[in-house]
């Protein structure tokens, strides 16, 4: 039967399989964790992989030097990661996460930054804070509410709209992104080359350098099109 | 290799699924990453697929997905081969192969009483290059010894096994799937699998 770990001062220590885990001080793991929750209000460090069946809260600061896995993950602290990220189901990033890899999730919130090197694979993602992905963000449903910049490399999915979140007047809301491909695609503040998809809808502040839709576009506001074209 | 791509948008138009439905299905593993061939055109960047191997695999998903959910159907798609051990009776028992494919299997390697997923494609294999009515039994137990010493040449099963034949001698050849061969004007190949496509139907036969 594993053991609860609770460090409350400062520690070095090997990894191990625990049920649950909470580190208030500061601890730094050598090796492999396996628990089944895990809370982070101090300051951790992994040298291995993460594994957590349950919830992963990050409240403090946490960096891990290799995979992480997690029933549902909670981050308002700062999250580094060196590696890929599973997430079974949510992702609530309302603090700072960098992941080195993958991020694939059921469902990815980010209220707060996120910077992603791989692609983020989820069936919802919604952005109320800024992300930077630098791969495919793949997801059914994909919502912006734009605070500041967010650049993403490529977007598929089902469906996508990006509006003009209200507030935050230090700079403006932007979304860069190479190509998106969807269903139906209405956005607004959107800097893209490529937008493919069956319905479009290009609005306000747009610059969009070439548009292919299959049903409907629709110009709005002072959206700039290079061309569109009806495929 | 020579073959033949097909670009996104003409996939979606020829098998008339939408980007949503694509992009799922990647997200899903069903279609494997290596098939998204990114190449440079003078409209930038742009994504195509190796045609007759994506076309199938929509098809199959197409066909399968009203009765199986896509987690458990990713599952059967996958390259790796699947742990699952049967003896030669389950095997004809099932219709996967038949009796004389059986037979001659345990004449060749007598005590193999369970099979491995590796020993059932061979099997499987055997069963039919001798359908085809073109290889005889003693070819047919020579390809369990070719078929033995190539499938650990070639990562994932991808390979091609053909049977060239010149003055009624006949030879097995493995191959890479794309490989040219230039074969000997008299000699000619008698039967030709493609090992990997083999795979994928067997696998959907035993699940």
């Amino acid at each position: 039967m594993p053991e609860d770990l609770e460090v409350s001062g400062r520690t070095s220590m090997g990894g191990g399989t625990y049920r649950r885990v909470e580190v208030n001080g500061l601890a730094k793991m050598l090796g492999d964790i396996a628990c089944e929750t895990c809370e982070v209000n101090g300051s951790a460090q992994v040298d291995g992989s993460l594994r957590v069946e349950g919830r992963l809260e990050v409240n403090g600061r946490m960096s891990v030097d290799g995979p992480v896995s997690a029933g549902v993950l909670e981050v308002n602290g700062l999250c580094d990661v060196d590696g890929n990220c599973e997430v079974a189901e949510k992702a609530d990033i309302s603090g700072v996460v960098r992941i080195d890899g993958v991020l694939r999730a059921g469902a990815v919130n980010i209220g707060g930054r996120a910077q992603v090197d791989g692609p983020i694979e989820a069936e919802r993602v919604h952005v109320t804070g800024n992300v930077r992905c630098g791969a495919l963000m793949n997801a059914d449903v994909i919502e912006f509410e734009l605070m500041g910049k967010s650049k993403v490399r490529e977007i598929g999915c089902t469906t996508l709209t990006a509006t003009v979140g209200s507030g935050g007047w230090f700079s403006k809301p932007r979304l860069e992104v190479e190509t998106i491909e969807g269903d139906s695609i209405e956005v607004e503040a959107v800097l893209a080359r490529r937008i493919r998809g069956d319905v479009v809808v290009i609005g306000d502040d747009c610059r969009v350098d070439r548009v292919e839709y299959r049903t409907s576009f629709e110009r709005r506001g002072s959206a700039v099109v290079g061309e569109a074209v009806q495929i | 290799m020579g073959e033949e791509l097909i670009s996104k948008k003409e996939l979606l138009d020829l098998a008339g699924i939408s980007y949503g439905q694509l992009y799922r299905w990647k997200r899903k593993k069903l279609i494997p990453e290596e098939w998204f061939i990114r190449k440079a055109t003078f409209t930038g960047q742009e994504t195509f697929f190796p045609r007759d191997k994506i076309l199938s695999r929509i098809e199959q998903i197409k066909q399968w997905k009203e009765d199986v959910p896509l987690d458990e159907l990713a599952k059967r798609l996958s390259p790796a081969g699947i742990e699952l051990k049967r003896t030669g009776e389950d095997l004809v028992r099932l219709g996967v192969v038949s009796d004389l494919a059986c037979r001659l299997y345990a004449d060749v390697v007598p005590n193999a009483h369970v099979l491995a997923f590796r020993d059932i494609v061979c099997v499987y294999l055997l069963h039919e290059a001798l359908e085809s009515g073109q290889v005889s039994l003693d070819e047919a137990r020579q390809l369990v010894r070719a078929y033995d010493r190539s499938v650990t040449v070639f990562h994932d099963m991808q390979m091609r096994i053909d049977l060239v034949r010149k003055f009624g001698i006949g030879i097995w050849l493995a191959r890479a799937p794309n490989a040219e061969i230039a074969l000997d004007p008299q000699a000619n190949v008698a039967f030709s699998v493609d090992v990997a496509s083999a795979v994928e139907q067997l696998r959907l036969k035993l699940m």
